[in-house]
């Protein structure tokens, strides 16, 4: 099953970590303040970095850092101040809601975890961790028996979506 | 030494390192800037402050210890204290990886500057936090206009950043450092100024100093703050001029490079110093003689400006990299004279452009007042 | 090294909590965070599994990086859309815009 490790700095360290971002998260969703969901994501997210750190992809780190903390953070901080009123409180759906989706998401990670530790998983990386790879993913990403017209589209995504947010968003 | 000890210690160091040199930089700063404008500054008057007033500003940092916190009525209190520690914690983890010398670093990771990049934005929301709960409209404003031109300015920024990056082939600061056989400043001006203007904007410094306009919304989004906790907003505004400065002075200016410093490696740390004090200088004499921008002038001066100029720069250098390469030029000092003909073409063409728009605004203006003479 | 089952486990407890956040929440703003919750999970499960299980290791990382394109237009858009309802209807909560049922 994977749990008979001897508990070094790194499995402290990511026991640390886990216990912090789920809990974040778990604040994060029974927030009733939007801005202090906002910040508590924020936390989750810096949790997730500490995982890929942890994982020795300091570069998928960063993105996550670059992406969420600098990127969708600062939209949704900006989209509620420029409609604020709803930046208070989030009134509850009724008992009943919120316990059929306590059922469902509890079933669902019962589910995922009986599957999981059904499996048995390595506990060792295949390769030894490799810093510099950086050159390597670049390539990758844009090499034609790699994955350039992903990437290209996904340009042509992020543009799409600029423009269509613009004028969705725009004063009529 | 046992391990653990020598990561305290050095630790230790790194931390303080920021503190004592901010306390020497605020002086310097109220002194260039009571200079200029025709003042003595702080002085020897009064109180003991020492000879030239050097211990101005540890007696203001005493004095301020001792103040009073006073939280607003309706302030988000978690969120309200929560902010100073974070907008500190975030100028102090820049300095984790600036390299002092060649070996002298908190830490060279494989990702280096995009490290740095991705720190900046915890000063934001450090600003937005404290806009937040302060429950004030001034600190709303500050924060609105901060946000605004912070996260405006970091594409520019990144975009000059991604050239010296382009030329050195790795992320990584002390590679940076070491491919400058010739500072990148004298290579490429042109991405060196778009850099320095977007860092300028980024710390908020005049003339792009919206975020905390003293004339107009009294303190921006640490309007609130009192005591420590404003004394943390301070000391963190002055800590990171000077890591910007640091940093500037790392990707442009040759970092710790320097005469001898192969023989002392000691200098290294002296040569980045000075290198990141004068551009701390350019900084305050910047404060010191521009006039404010107002908010729509600092924006178009980004969009309309320094980011199309700072893509067209990426594309000019990325092309004549590789055609000098192509033609047998493989070191940088080789390629040194392309990169720098093109810096020098497209400046010439942006002045050109530049001229010809401003013509035409005064045309418009002209004409403009000339209907209004008709009415 | 951590055990890969422990990156397993975290990523689907994080993915439920974002579940739970989606079907629980009323306010649009919470349901699209909830939303970057799950592609968390997601992105964990894809950069473990090329940690531990892929020789060349990038492939698994430049699905993560598509997931945070995905994320980033996602977020872009539905909080476009978020204002564009406030705009209409003076309210961004899920059972109160009910427009469409006549």
């Amino acid at each position: 099953m994977g749990f008979d490790v001897s508990f070094g700095f790194e499995q402290i360290a990511f026991l640390l970590t886990a216990a912090l971002t789920l809990a974040a998260a778990l604040a994060m969703v029974f927030s009733r303040q939007v801005f202090h969901a906002i910040l508590l994501m924020i936390a989750v997210f810096v949790g997730v970095a500490t995982f890929y750190v942890l994982l020795g992809v300091s570069f998928m780190a960063g993105m996550q850092l670059f992406i969420y903390v600098g990127g969708v953070s600062v939209l949704a901080v900006i989209a509620i101040m420029v409609t604020r009123g709803f930046m208070g409180s989030d009134r509850p759906r009724p008992a009943r809601t919120t316990y059929g989706a306590a059922i469902v998401a509890g079933s669902v990670f019962i589910g995922l975890a009986w599957l999981i530790l059904r499996v048995p998983w390595p506990t060792v990386p295949l390769v030894a961790a490799s810093e510099n790879d950086l050159a390597l993913l670049g390539q990758v990403l844009v090499s034609r028996a790699g994955f350039v017209v992903p990437f290209e589209l996904s340009s042509l995504l992020l543009f799409v979506v600029l423009l269509g947010a613009l004028y969705i968003a725009r004063e009529r | 030494m046992p391990i653990y000890l020598r990561y305290a210690l050095n630790s230790l160091i790194l931390l303080a390192t920021p503190f004592v040199s901010v306390l020497i930089l605020i002086w310097v700063a109220r002194k260039v800037i009571a200079r200029m404008q025709d003042r003595l500054g702080p002085n020897n008057s009064g109180t003991w402050a020492g000879p030239y007033a050097l211990f101005q500003t540890l007696a203001d940092a005493i004095k301020i210890l001792t103040k009073e916190l006073i939280i607003p009525e309706g302030a988000d209190l978690w969120v309200f204290l929560a902010a100073p520690a974070v907008v500190l914690g975030s100028a102090l983890l820049v300095w984790l990886v600036i390299p002092f010398g060649p070996t002298l670093q908190g830490m060279d990771p494989d990702i280096g500057i995009f490290y740095v990049v991705v720190i900046t934005p915890f000063a934001l929301f450090a600003m937005i936090m404290a806009g937040w709960s302060s429950r004030n409209k001034y600190a709303a404003l500050g924060t609105f206009r901060a946000v605004a031109q912070i996260i405006s300015y970091e594409i520019p920024q990144f975009l000059s950043l991604l050239i010296p990056i382009m030329l050195t082939g790795s992320l990584s600061l002390q590679h940076l450092v070491l491919a400058q056989q010739l500072p990148f400043a004298l290579v490429l001006p042109i991405p060196a100024l778009i850099y320095f203007l977007a860092m300028t904007a980024e710390v908020g410094r005049l003339p792009f100093e919206q975020a905390e306009a003293d004339a107009e919304i009294v303190a921006g989004y640490f309007t609130e703050y009192s005591g420590m906790m404003f004394g943390s907003f301070y000391l963190a505004e002055f800590i990171n001029n000077f890591s910007v400065s640091l940093i500037f002075a790392t990707l442009f200016l040759g970092g710790w490079r320097g005469p001898w410093v192969m023989e002392v490696p000691l200098l290294g740390p002296v040569w980045l110093l000075l290198k990141g004090f004068l551009v701390f200088l350019v900084l305050m004499l910047f404060w010191g003689a521009m006039p404010r921008l107002r908010i729509d002038q600092i924006l178009n001066i980004n969009w309309k400006f320094l980011t199309p100029l700072a893509l067209v720069m990426l594309i000019v250098v990325a092309w004549v990299n590789r055609l000098a390469f192509d033609q047998g030029a493989t070191t940088l000092v080789a390629r040194a004279p392309w990169l720098f003909a093109a810096n020098l073409v497209v400046g010439l063409v942006t002045i050109g452009l530049l001229k010809l728009s401003s013509q035409r605004a005064q045309r418009r203006r002209d004409a403009q007042s000339f209907e209004l003479l008709r009415e | 090294m951590v055990p890969l089952s422990w990156y397993l486990l975290l990523a689907a407890a994080l993915f439920s909590i974002g579940l739970y956040g989606i079907l629980a929440r009323r306010n649009l703003v919470m349901i699209l965070m909830s939303l970057e919750l799950l592609l968390n999970a997601v992105n964990i499960n894809l950069i473990a599994f090329s940690r531990y299980l892929e020789e060349g290791q990038t492939i698994g990382r430049v699905f993560a990086l598509f997931v945070y394109v995905i994320a980033a237009a996602e977020t872009a858009l539905g909080l476009a859309i978020m204002i564009a309802v406030w705009r209409t209807h003076q309210t961004v909560a899920v059972d109160e815009i009910d427009a469409l049922k006549g």
